[in-house]
């Protein structure tokens, strides 16, 4: 997969030097950031091919719809989150100076990345699905989140400021994406 | 005819007060003139998305593919503005901090901003269908302005700690001198009226254009 | 004022007057347009 093969050349790369925080911090949420834009970016694609539109449309309320596809994409890179965080700590020698938050800033910025994600890929699926239209449109609706993220990763990894505003902003960011989401998804859903 | 003549002398008069009436700013001596230039730019840039948004929520309320047309023109208009935003305070991040480009809060934020046109532009050319295109850009519209309160508030406080600088705010009117205010406000006015007319003669080009359209499909089936 | 000010602002002037005319350019050609259309 694409994040165990970054992690791997990064690592083999960096020869077992060890990263500034900065660095790493921002290491470890692009290629989350690009795993998922890879992932995700079918989450609606399938339907649209198979012609199964129609049936969900009657079957379910956009915002089941909407709600079902953000749970299994968050469980997905919840997923990936468990594959690629402990690989990333033990190749990169990464040093968490506050390892609760740093789960928390994982958790959240993960969640926040399957949501806004869930969401362009909606429109996307609607407009064409080509590769990368996904990447495009995601990446300025996402960059709050990941410099949120990064930055507070950084932190956590050297300890040396509050960390709480950080958290708040993120757990915000998740509210308004989602809440944003479940207004517009139905403009995208309903033809 | 008027107003446009007025504009027109009004923004000659704005550029020669920026070099020859108002005084050079303190720490940047004479590139700190291009402030003139570059906020007003910054500004519009900003409030042309807003309005590209706001026709974007008209449209996906009442389906009206003419909200759909000042939806696009205000995002053409709104990247013009935004590209000369940008560049200029390239211009004056190179005399200031040294170089063209460092991720200064305000710098990012123009940066996304551009990021957030090209989005829109893409996404558009995607879709072929009208109605089907209009329909998602004006999502997309709507989603990525929210990133912009985000940035505006957010990012300076995370990044305060790192970069001394951003004096933006407080230049904006309480520490510039008296005779720049005046050119930058006049200046502000002048880039204001220059969009509204480019907008308006953007806007009759097009409905001409499509009248045109009509005429040409009228004769056509009325020859069958 | 040195050179260079003159200079820039001397490309400022005639950049600005450029588009300028240009606009007024297009206005006019606009307003022939659609008194044309009114006929």
């Amino acid at each position: 997969m694409f994040a165990i093969t970054t992690l791997v050349a990064v690592s083999f790369s960096v020869g077992g030097a060890v990263l500034d925080a900065d660095l790493s911090a921002a290491l470890l949420w692009l290629i989350l950031f690009f795993t998922s834009m890879a992932g995700l970016s079918r989450a609606f694609v399938q339907e649209e091919e198979a012609g199964t539109v129609t049936a969900l449309r009657l079957a379910a309320r956009p915002d089941a719809v909407f709600i079902g596809k953000y749970l299994f994409n968050v469980t997905l890179l919840f997923s990936l989150d468990v594959l690629v965080v402990p690989l990333f700590w033990v190749l990169l020698q990464q040093t968490v100076a506050l390892p609760l938050s740093f789960l928390a800033v994982v958790l959240l910025g993960t969640a926040g990345l399957a949501g806004a994600s869930t969401m362009v890929a909606a429109i996307v699926a609607k407009a064409g699905a080509r590769g990368p239209l996904m990447t495009v449109l995601a990446f300025p609706v996402l960059l709050p989140l990941l410099l949120g993220a990064i930055s507070s990763t950084r932190t956590c990894f050297v300890g040396d400021k509050a960390i709480a505003a950080d958290l708040l902003f993120l757990f915000c960011y998740n509210g308004v994406a989602l809440t944003a989401s479940l207004l517009l998804f139905p403009y995208v859903w309903d033809e | 005819m008027f107003w446009q003549i007025l504009l027109g002398i009004w923004m000659t008069a704005v550029i020669l007060a920026s070099f020859l009436y108002m005084p050079a700013t303190q720490g940047l001596g004479q590139t700190g003139r291009i402030i003139v230039y570059h906020v007003p730019a910054a500004w519009l840039a900003v409030l042309a998305y807003l309005i590209s948004m706001l026709n974007a929520v008209g449209y996906l309320r009442r389906g009206e593919l003419r909200l759909d047309r000042q939806a696009r023109i205000n995002a053409e208009l709104g990247t013009v503005f935004c590209l000369v935003a940008t560049v200029t305070g390239a211009i004056w991040s190179r005399a200031a901090w040294g170089w063209y480009w460092n991720w200064d809060p305000r710098q990012t934020s123009i940066a996304v901003l551009l990021l957030i046109y090209t989005a829109y532009f893409v996404l558009r050319s995607a879709v072929s269908d009208q109605a089907r295109r209009a329909r998602l850009s004006a999502v997309y519209s709507v989603l990525a302005f929210l990133t912009v309160p985000f940035l505006v508030f957010v990012v300076p406080r995370v990044y305060a700690s790192l970069h001394p600088d951003l004096i933006n705010l407080e230049q904006g009117s309480f520490d510039m001198d008296r005779k720049m205010l005046v050119v930058f406000l006049a200046s502000l006015a002048g880039f204001t009226g220059l969009y509204a007319w480019m907008y308006k003669l953007v806007a009759r080009l097009e409905n001409l254009l499509d009248k045109l359209e009509q005429q040409k499909r009228g004769e056509a089936e009325s020859e069958r | 004022m040195s050179d260079e000010l003159i200079f820039v602002l001397a490309v400022t002037l005639i950049t600005w007057l450029g588009l300028f005319l240009y606009l007024l350019r297009l206005e006019l050609k606009l307003k022939e347009a659609e008194r044309r259309e009114e006929i």
